[in-house]
């Protein structure tokens, strides 16, 4: 019954992470296309089910974001059910929100991007990881990473039950609130995630803005990309990863869109390709101008440099610094793909002081933790910006409750397209004459991590790990060379 | 006369239930824990994710067992492998740390001084499909994880069920996902 066997890394690889390269009769690079994991039969999954349901199911489509699908689809229910949430409850969610993305965001940073600037682009592979790092600047540091999440997701425990999978999420409020006696852990993990954000931030400008070949590196040809970018703002136009107004500027900086989530049909478009079962985004009012960039395009980014990109400045006071110095340095708007990075970590100090401001907040162990005045509408959109960028959830039912309409669409829908262009560009600078230089998947995996895409959806794979693979192809079609960590 | 400690050991299944047989390591242990729920120093999770997020469930286990759905392509659904840790690569080149590979989860906890255990065993049940939302499992996965309970209660040295009126094993008509 039970034999042994060796476990090849690409197992479950199809259509993880994949792209595919196309080269033209000269060998040169003519496009580059990026697939994920399509996961089939969701709505289908959720039609007839009580809507209320909602909230539970969807942390688990992903691996990566179950706190922004729990958020968004709870925000989404709001809006069925006619209701506002309590002022404590809506507390106590943005509490939920900033711990992940204080979590989310330093994982990333640390075990995944750092390696890249730290290590250095042309290290070795097997020690361009989370544990290399560690030989090179100490154990402290991950130390720490590991003690700040294991408390934000203590926080994310305490509302909602699962860090991983969060169980909670009621129209008009809460499941559970916040007892006084719990609100001395939470003030200590803020204000330990307040220090440790800009302890980061001093690390990011030392070790990597402070590195002249890092620096012209971030800001060469290959890592820059002119697009439009999407994000929500608060009423001043500061970043707001909860709520707020969707807007959209052009490449060169200027506003060309604002509205609310719920008319997001009349600005986003969804494209259909043959070669991905991503439906790809675009600027509607603009019309499909096929995967370009500049001026002329109807593409946008979302994500932390969106949100530099689209928000007139931060809405706490240390990341208001911390974004002043960015744009002193970069200016804006800034294309600069790597810049994702240094955004990401401000945004983590954001979150942080935001939940240092929470968790000092009287109102948030009240005992008001759930409105129950419905008025049912049939109808809802619920709109976050998780860590990776906008996630809509839109639902709609029938007089009983039950869904008969499910529409999502995830960061990495948005960001699909721009990053087959970043993937083309860099894969530029190594394909000649069809011969691929040295370092390409170095090169293209560094551009890819920026976006840190969410291929995780609903699998989680053995062995675990879940590498990128390229297919440099011919115009046939014909595959002349696969690039693969083995 | 100094009292000999506890050995500690963790059952884990990992899975996500609403994508039909990828939840086969969830049903699995599920199953484990309504049968074996009383045994001491024996405990169960449940799991969504690998990587990190495993660290904080087996620190400070002495035994730790895995229970995940696979698909190798190359065995028939419902199929059972058993695996060492060191039989799995470390990853180069991640792409997503929340799939950091296990193998580099349990150096890194080494590293973090997590009590790491002395022994990590795998059990795998191939599955042939896991990207289609679904909360059914198929016959095959499902008969798959009732032979696993079986081997796995076994290896642990745990009494079968119904051993004091009988029978062996579980047969079909056992209660198992649906």
């Amino acid at each position: 019954m039970s034999r042994k066997i060796t476990i090849n890394p690409v197992t479950r690889l199809e259509g993880h992470g994949k792209i595919e390269v196309f080269l033209n009769e000269k060998g040169e690079v003519e496009d580059a296309y990026f697939q994920v994991t399509e996961l089939r039969g969701f709505e289908k999954f959720c039609i007839g089910r009580p809507v209320e349901e909602m909230p539970r199911i969807v942390p688990n489509i992903c691996g990566v974001c179950p706190t922004p699908h729990n958020i968004a689809s709870t925000k989404a229910l709001d809006y069925i059910f006619g209701v506002a949430p309590t002022p404590t409850a809506k507390l106590v969610r943005k509490l939920q929100f900033c711990a992940n993305y204080v979590e989310d965001h330093y994982i990333h940073f640390f075990f995944l991007a750092s390696p890249d600037f730290i290590m250095g682009p042309e290290a070795n592979p097997a020690e361009r990881n989370i544990l290399g790092v560690i030989n090179k600047v100490g154990l402290d540091i991950a130390k720490q990473v590991i003690e700040v999440r294991r408390r934000t997701r203590e926080i994310i425990k305490l509302i909602a039950s699962k860090p991983a999978h969060p169980e909670g999420g009621l129209p008009g409020g809460v499941p559970r609130g916040i007892k006084e006696e719990e609100r001395g852990f939470i003030i200590d993990t803020a204000n330990q995630c307040v220090a440790f954000a800009q302890f980061a931030l001093k690390l990011f400008k030392d070790e990597i803005y402070g590195n002249k070949d890092y620096l012209d590196l971030i800001v060469s040809h290959p890592y820059h990309l002119k697009t439009y970018y999407m994000g929500l703002v608060d009423d001043y136009n500061r970043q707001n990863y909860y709520e707020g107004m969707l807007r959209v500027v052009d490449p060169n900086g200027r506003e060309v869109a604002f509205f609310h989530p719920r008319d997001y049909k009349d600005y986003i478009g969804e494209w259909v390709e043959p070669w991905t079962y991503i439906r790809l985004t675009y600027l509607k009012k603009l019309g499909w101008k096929g995967i370009i960039e500049g001026d002329e395009t109807s593409l946008y980014r979302v994500g932390p440099l969106a949100r530099y990109n689209v928000a007139d400045g931060m809405a706490t006071p240390l990341a208001q610094k911390e974004y002043e110095y960015m744009v002193s340095v970069l200016g804006k708007p800034v294309h600069h793909t790597l810049a994702y990075h240094w955004a990401r970590l401000i945004e983590a100090l954001q979150a942080a002081e935001e939940m240092q401001r929470i968790a000092n907040d009287p109102m948030l162990t009240g005992k008001d933790i759930r409105n129950m005045n419905y008025q049912f509408t049939g109808k809802g959109i619920g709109c976050v910006e998780a860590c990776r960028g906008v996630l809509i959830h839109h639902y709609e039912s029938d007089d009983r409750g039950l869904i008969t309409k499910v529409n999502l669409i995830v960061a990495t829908q948005h960001n699909a397209a721009p990053i087959a262009l970043s993937v083309k560009k860099d894969a530029n600078g190594f394909i000649k004459d069809g011969d691929v230089k040295e370092g390409m998947l170095n090169r293209v995996e560094m551009a890819f991590r920026a976006y840190d895409p969410c291929l995780g959806c609903a699998t989680h794979s053995l062995p675990g790990n879940m590498p990128l693979m390229i297919n440099i192809r011919n115009r046939e079609g014909k595959v002349l060379k696969t690039l693969i960590r083995d | 006369m100094k009292k000999k400690r506890e050995i500690k050991r963790l059952v884990i299944g990992l899975g996500n239930t609403i994508l039909g047989d990828d939840g086969a390591g969830i049903y699995a242990v599920r199953e484990l824990k309504e049968r074996y729920h009383s045994e001491r120093g024996l405990s169960f999770e449940e799991a969504s994710t690998g990587g990190i997020g495993l660290l904080d469930l087996i620190d400070n286990h002495d035994e730790v067992v895995l229970i995940d759905a696979i698909i190798t392509g190359k065995g028939q659904p419902g199929q059972i492998y058993r695996m060492e840790i060191d039989e799995l690569r470390p990853a180069k080149g991640l792409i997503d740390p929340h799939h950091l590979d296990i193998r580099t989860a349990c150096t890194l906890g080494e590293r973090l001084g997590y009590n790491m255990p002395k022994k990590f065993w795998i059990y795998a049940i191939e599955i042939e499909e896991d990207k289609v939302f679904s909360d059914h499992v198929s016959d095959a996965v499902r008969k798959g994880i009732l032979n696993l309970i079986n081997q796995l209660s076994t290896d642990l040295s745990l009494p079968l069920p119904h051993q004091d009126n009988g029978q062996k094993g579980c047969d079909e008509g056992h209660s198992s996902p649906k």
